[in-house]
């Protein structure tokens, strides 16, 4: 049997603040999706962060870092991310004609300013230490359209309403599909997240047989119309949402902090002693996948955060017998009709006491 | 330079034209009546702009253009691709090149759909050329008569002059005094001057766009 083509293509994060446990779970969500799919498709994990670093929040905070003369070689995650808090915090956002050459230089070579490569260097290490599949977090991995192929390729489908030479900005026109204009392009010339993404996944999504796009709540709108656009130019789109992590009861943007206490750094302290790598790892995706879901209903807890590292280091314990077939029952159980492996019906399976799941074989896997 | 005295006059004829209280010259912004067109435009473009709101003007009924009328032709200007639209909202009025498609006039809440879908047409900066000329759009038939059009550009974005020149053009074809069939020369001038304003068969005032405390001619219009 031919095995599908899939891509998966999440929210890239931005590398100007530290990953908080909202990160983290996006981060396991799709690194179990990438490895459990990987074993019954064909799978690609498009992540790109030099797509992203024309993104004006990018730019405008590599230009404050440089403005304020801050050398970040010595900082840390959360010293780099309090001043990029600072960048949000002031009232006037940056110019394009300060941040163009930021843009030009990123679009030439792949550049990245020392403050965001330092994050990724530091990122490197949690994914290290999380057990993530390194998608290419310091890889050069420019987008394979260029903005003007980009407007090319929508005008040709009906989807660009350009009025730039009217003083206006460049629409994505969905208007047909009963959705309303979407802004891609400033007046100014300055792409938002949305064209990047475009840049990125316009040219890929024919080649597979199956896109998946995750994102959290409030990137829904923009990902219903992206996904609108990409089945026009001929994809077959999967929207996965994975909501956010309260924080005593408030889901806030990084661009406010408010991460003191659950850095990655903060929540690996807090297992260090509840189990060995491999139960810590698997505790963390019992947790965030499991534990908390889909949803945004649950607060963060670090006492349950260890409670499920203690029951992978059980979990993991048990004596059961090598199980090829057990994990490929699993697994397609997970996938239902779909090409793809849903994350959390296959990290539920394990805490079930029904079918005897073969914890240690998932874990080699998938979760470890 | 005509005084504020004569351009208020001016601006109270069209009040009454509109059957709206001239006494109440304050509330000249905001008419009473719920009455209005959207003009949907992919792109500006003078030309193609001036012929379907001709076009679009001479098509309203009687009783729909008296209603817009006495709601001083109020019109919103709205970016999009009538391309798009049709299949949603089928317009009133599309031009030939489906550039600009026109609904209504009727009351605002029946367009709450396609305003939730689209954006205000941007005010860019105003590149007129000196004179335009605007032929006959009623089936290649140029109509007996000559129309001419001086338009005051000095401080206009592209979106205030969709405001005066439709404005000019829709209220005298629903007055009768122009017709679609007329051809029509548009000439753009910084100011109109006092000569201008003189043998002008129609005159449209309204706020100074550099002073809003004071009135200002915008468009003279002249017919032959």
């Amino acid at each position: 049997m031919t095995r599908p083509r899939v891509l998966i293509a999440p929210v890239t994060v931005t590398p100007t603040k530290p990953l908080t446990p909202s990160h983290v779970k996006g981060l396991l969500w799709v690194d179990v999706l990438y490895r459990a799919t990987a074993l019954v498709a064909d799978v690609d994990y498009r992540y790109s962060v030099t797509t992203y670093n024309v993104t004006a929040q990018t730019l405008g905070f590599w230009a404050y870092m440089d403005a304020e003369r801050v050398d970040p070689e010595s900082l840390t995650e959360e010293a780099i991310g309090e001043h990029y808090v600072r960048f949000q915090a002031r009232a006037e956002p940056p110019s394009y004609d300060v941040l163009r050459p930021y843009a030009e230089r990123v679009e030439a070579t792949g550049w990245v300013h020392p403050a965001s490569a330092r994050m990724l260097r530091i990122w490197a290490g949690h994914y290290e230490a999380l057990g993530l599949h390194d998608p290419g977090l310091t890889a050069v991995a420019p987008p394979g359209l260029g903005l003007a192929g980009v407007l090319s390729l929508l005008t040709a489908h009906g989807l660009c309403l350009d009025l730039r030479d009217d003083g206006g900005p460049v629409y994505l026109d969905a208007t047909r599909f009963g959705i309303p204009l979407r802004k891609i392009v400033s007046a100014e010339g300055q792409p938002n997240y949305l064209a990047c993404t475009l840049r990125d996944l316009l040219p890929l999504a024919q080649s597979y047989d199956r896109v998946v796009l995750l994102y959290d709540r409030e990137l829904h709108e923009d990902y219903v119309l992206l996904s609108k656009v990409l089945e026009v130019v001929g994809g077959v789109v999967s929207r996965e949402v994975v909501e956010r992590v309260p924080i005593n009861g408030t889901v806030r943007s990084s661009r406010y902090g408010g991460w003191s206490g659950h850095t990655v750094a903060d929540l690996l302290d807090a297992v260090r002693d509840a189990g060995d790598t491999d139960a810590i790892r698997l505790g963390l995706r019992l947790y965030f996948i499991a534990v908390l879901g889909r949803g945004v209903q649950q607060s963060f807890r670090k006492d349950l955060l260890r409670q499920s590292v203690v029951r992978a280091g059980r979990l993991l314990a048990a004596d059961r017998p090598c199980d090829p077939v057990g994990v490929d029952r699993v697994l397609r159980r997970s996938m239902g009709s779909l090409e793809y492996a849903d994350p959390y019906r296959l990290t539920s399976a394990l805490l079930g006491r029904r079918g005897n799941p073969p914890v240690r074989d998932l874990a080699r896997a998938v979760f470890c | 330079m005509a005084t504020q005295d004569y351009l208020a006059a001016v601006l109270r004829e069209r009040l009454t034209r509109a059957g709206i209280d001239a006494a109440r010259l304050e509330s000249v912004t905001e008419p009473e009546r719920d009455c209005t067109a959207v003009a949907v435009l992919r792109r500006f473009e003078i030309t193609t702009f001036a012929e379907s709101a001709l076009r679009f003007a001479a098509n309203v009924s009687v009783e729909q253009g008296a209603d817009w009328l006495a709601a001083l032709t109020r019109t919103a200007f709205l970016a999009g691709n009538p391309a798009n639209l049709r299949g949603r909202f089928p317009p009133a009025y599309l031009a030939p090149d489906e550039s600009i498609a026109w609904y209504g006039p009727a009351p605002s809440s029946d367009y709450t759909g396609l305003r939730r879908l689209l954006k205000a047409f941007p005010a860019g900066n105003l590149q007129a050329p000196t004179r335009m000329l605007i032929p006959a759009c009623a089936d290649g038939k140029a109509g007996p008569r000559s129309c001419r059009l001086r338009l005051a550009t000095a401080g206009l974005t592209t979106a205030s002059y969709l405001v005066h020149l439709n404005h000019t053009l829709a209220e005298a074809v629903l007055d009768g005094l122009l017709r679609a069939d007329d051809p029509l020369v548009i000439d753009h001038v910084p100011e109109l001057t006092d000569a201008d304003l003189r043998t002008a068969a129609r005159i449209r005032v309204h706020r100074d766009t550099a002073d809003p405390a004071c009135l200002r001619a915008y468009t003279c219009l002249y017919v032959r």
